[in-house]
């Protein structure tokens, strides 16, 4: 399977698992850091070349997407939105900090699967 | 003769890709083994196997009659590796890197300072002793990395390329160490691109080629091998019915008759069939003037059994 | 696994290592840091509640919490990436085992900082019974063992990056981002239960022991944190060398 496959199902699974998350009433926080590692570790396992690059990028991605579907098609995202944009960029600016963070802990999950799984040094 | 080293199916993969590909062969106790082969044929991962630096998919190593899964410690004991373009701590001195290395290998303080004396007199490095090494050519280098793989006396060395990148005379010295070695009993594991080396210094050797051993055996058993059994005749009165009668014979794949009746004959026959052709030709009134199997070259054999030759 | 190799090992990367003047350098400067937060802390006295008990064990403890970790960063960081990089390491495996070279490099580090930590603990002391105190032996003793296990747990952290990276780059990159990582679930506070994963987690719930200068200590608390935090060693140390034992060298 081609890496951008493998990207592609990442973001569309990471979308599936916050939507779970969020029907089972989680934190999502925790779940989100959760999501990450899983993520990180099946791109390390997956991916031969920059697995931590694809990573990054991968949780980013769904982060980022499932914000603005949140924004639009919920309820608390209406209301985000009618509190003004003062309001929700100062909400936006703080998610996309979270989303960043998550991607580094992803990333780094994915360092170490890669070198755990493929011990090739020359 | 017992085998100092047997390696039975071995493999390694890295990635998708089989860098050992069900590796097999012996190293008779007190031969130097040469082991060749192209660039990225498995040679230094073989290597890497045998000295414990690198974990196998598969396969069982017995080295001394020990098992490496099982008794690696007792094993690297016994064992020296001069690694390739491996480097030293640069800000140490040679000796005070070989009493750590001599410590390493369980000599106490006084015998390691004893041993490590004695070696880097033995690769020609007394007067540096006390030098750090990060002012030492890569020749210097390449004779302490033999010195410390000789601490606490091992009855195997594994070199990797050990005369990678030396000056003429650097070659000459660490080919005299390992000869040496040979003669106080040591079996030696040398792997190597250079060919007139192997030739000069290695009792068998062994040919490898994408993970698999191709071919081994002494280097004549190699050459003979390799050359296909062709044998060239000069015959003054050569006729069409002596080549028809040569053809004939069972061994006899084909003939070619070249300039100056010389003809070539390419027989597919594990005994020396050079008498019975004599005889055939001079009793259907051939006059011979020259009968000589072929031999070629080990850098031939080698060409020939990696199938590089055009 | 071999007791002997192991010393030798350390021994040889603390009296004569490439890296022993780096790491040595930094563990002191660390201890100098504290001993002058310490004194200074005399000449801002009006700061604290009771200017006559000024706490100097916390305060070498929360230095030592705060930045001790990136002290051990830049010390820790190229332990085994640097020989694997160079290739030194290839001469010392192929003599003794993967086991015996890690807890060896780990014991080198952890010793260095445990012996400077035990000398900011007497100088905490020696500050106390200047300032008209009385010696709190059992408080020196805490101090030092907790500090010592929180800089060993990061140690231990710093090494398990180290066995994973092919140079000294990718391991320095990967460990600072480690260590964020650490800030990060720590900082989770609530009922994150990520922060449990974290060593200031075990350390920053003593350190109302170390305030508290006359009161009693919750022993239970102590030991409570001081299994966590020698565990947390033991699991990390355990990864660190099934890690090793699987990479290529």
């Amino acid at each position: 399977m081609k890496n951008n496959h493998i990207f592609l199902i990442v973001i569309f699974a990471g979308l599936a698992f916050f939507e779970i998350a969020s029907i089972l009433n989680k934190s999502v926080m925790m779940a989100g850091i959760l999501l990450a590692i899983i993520t990180g570790m099946v791109l390390g396992i997956k991916i031969d070349k920059d697995p931590q690059k694809y990573t990054f990028l991968a949780v980013f991605t769904y982060s980022i997407i499932a914000w603005v579907l949140m924004l639009l098609f919920t309820k608390d995202g209406k209301f985000l939105l009618e509190a003004g944009i003062a309001a929700t960029s100062l909400l936006t600016g703080f998610a996309i900090m979270n989303f960043l963070f998550n991607a580094i802990v992803g990333s780094f999950a994915a360092f170490v699967t890669c070198n755990i799984s493929d011990n090739r040094t020359d | 003769m017992a085998a100092a080293i047997s390696i039975k199916g071995l493999y390694k993969k890295y990635g998708p890709r089989y860098v050992l590909d069900n590796l097999s062969f012996d190293v008779e106790k007190g031969s130097i083994y040469g082991f060749l082969g192209q660039n990225g044929a498995g040679k230094t991962t073989t290597i890497k196997i045998l000295s414990g630096l690198s974990i196998p998919d598969e396969g069982q190593i017995i080295i001394d009659n020990m098992d490496l899964s099982a008794e690696a410690d007792n094993i690297k004991n016994i064992l020296g590796l001069v690694p390739q373009d491996s480097e030293f701590y640069d800000e140490r001195t040679a000796l005070s890197q070989m009493n750590y290395f001599a410590s390493l290998k369980g000599l106490s303080k006084s015998e390691a300072q004893e041993v490590s004396n004695l070696l880097l007199e033995r690769v020609g490095l007394q007067s540096e002793m006390t030098k750090k090494v990060g002012s030492f050519s890569h020749g210097m280098k390449k004779r302490l990395s033999i010195a410390q793989a000789l601490l606490n006396d091992p009855k195997i060395l594994i070199l990797d390329e050990p005369t990678n990148g030396l000056d003429p005379v650097g070659v000459r010295q660490v080919k005299q160490i390992i000869q040496e070695c040979n003669e106080n009993g040591i079996t030696i594991l040398v792997s190597s691109h250079n060919l007139l080396e192997v030739q000069e210094i290695c009792t068998h050797i062994g040919i490898l080629k994408n993970g698999k051993l191709i071919t081994e055996g002494t280097i004549e058993e190699i050459r003979r091998l390799e050359s296909n059994g062709v044998i060239t005749v000069g015959i003054y009165n050569i006729s069409p019915e002596i080549v028809d009668l040569v053809e004939n014979m069972d061994y006899v794949v084909k003939t070619k008759i070249k300039e100056n009746n010389i003809l070539e004959i390419y027989v597919n026959s594990e005994v020396d069939v050079k008498p019975e052709l004599n005889k055939l030709i001079v009793e259907n009134g051939g006059q011979v003037f020259k009968l000589i199997e072929n031999s070629l070259s080990l850098e031939d054999a080698y060409l020939n059994a990696t199938g590089m030759k055009e | 696994m071999n007791i002997s190799k192991i010393r030798i090992v350390a021994l040889d990367e603390i009296l004569r290592g490439v890296k022993s003047k780096h790491v040595w350098f930094f563990s002191s400067a660390l201890a100098f840091i504290c001993i002058l937060a310490m004194h200074y802390s005399t000449s801002l006295a009006f700061l604290f509640s009771d200017s006559g008990k000024i706490p100097f064990t916390y305060i070498s403890f929360m230095i030592i919490l705060i930045i001790g970790p990136f002290f051990i960063l830049v010390t820790a960081f190229d332990s085994i990436s640097n020989e694997v990089e160079k290739g030194t390491v290839r001469y010392i495996i192929s003599k003794i085992d993967r086991a015996s070279f890690m807890l060896g490099k780990f014991c080198s580090l952890f010793l260095i900082f445990a012996v400077l930590t035990f000398i900011v603990a007497i100088m905490g002391q020696v500050y106390t019974y200047s300032s008209g105190n009385a010696f709190d032996l059992e408080r020196m003793i805490l101090f030092w063992l907790f500090s010592s296990l929180y800089l060993g747990c990061f140690i231990s952290i710093f090494i398990f990056v180290s066995t994973l990276s092919k140079n000294n780059k990718i391991a320095f990159t990967m460990s600072a981002i480690l260590l964020g990582i650490t800030i990060y679930f720590f900082m989770q506070g609530g009922n994150e239960y990520l922060r449990y994963l974290t060593p200031p987690y075990y350390a920053f719930a003593v350190s109302g022991t170390m305030k508290n200068t006359t009161g009693e200590i919750d022993y239970f608390n102590m030991i409570r944190n001081l299994v966590s935090m020698l565990l947390f060693i033991v699991a990390t140390l355990s990864i660190d060398i099934l890690t090793f034992k699987r990479r290529d060298l």
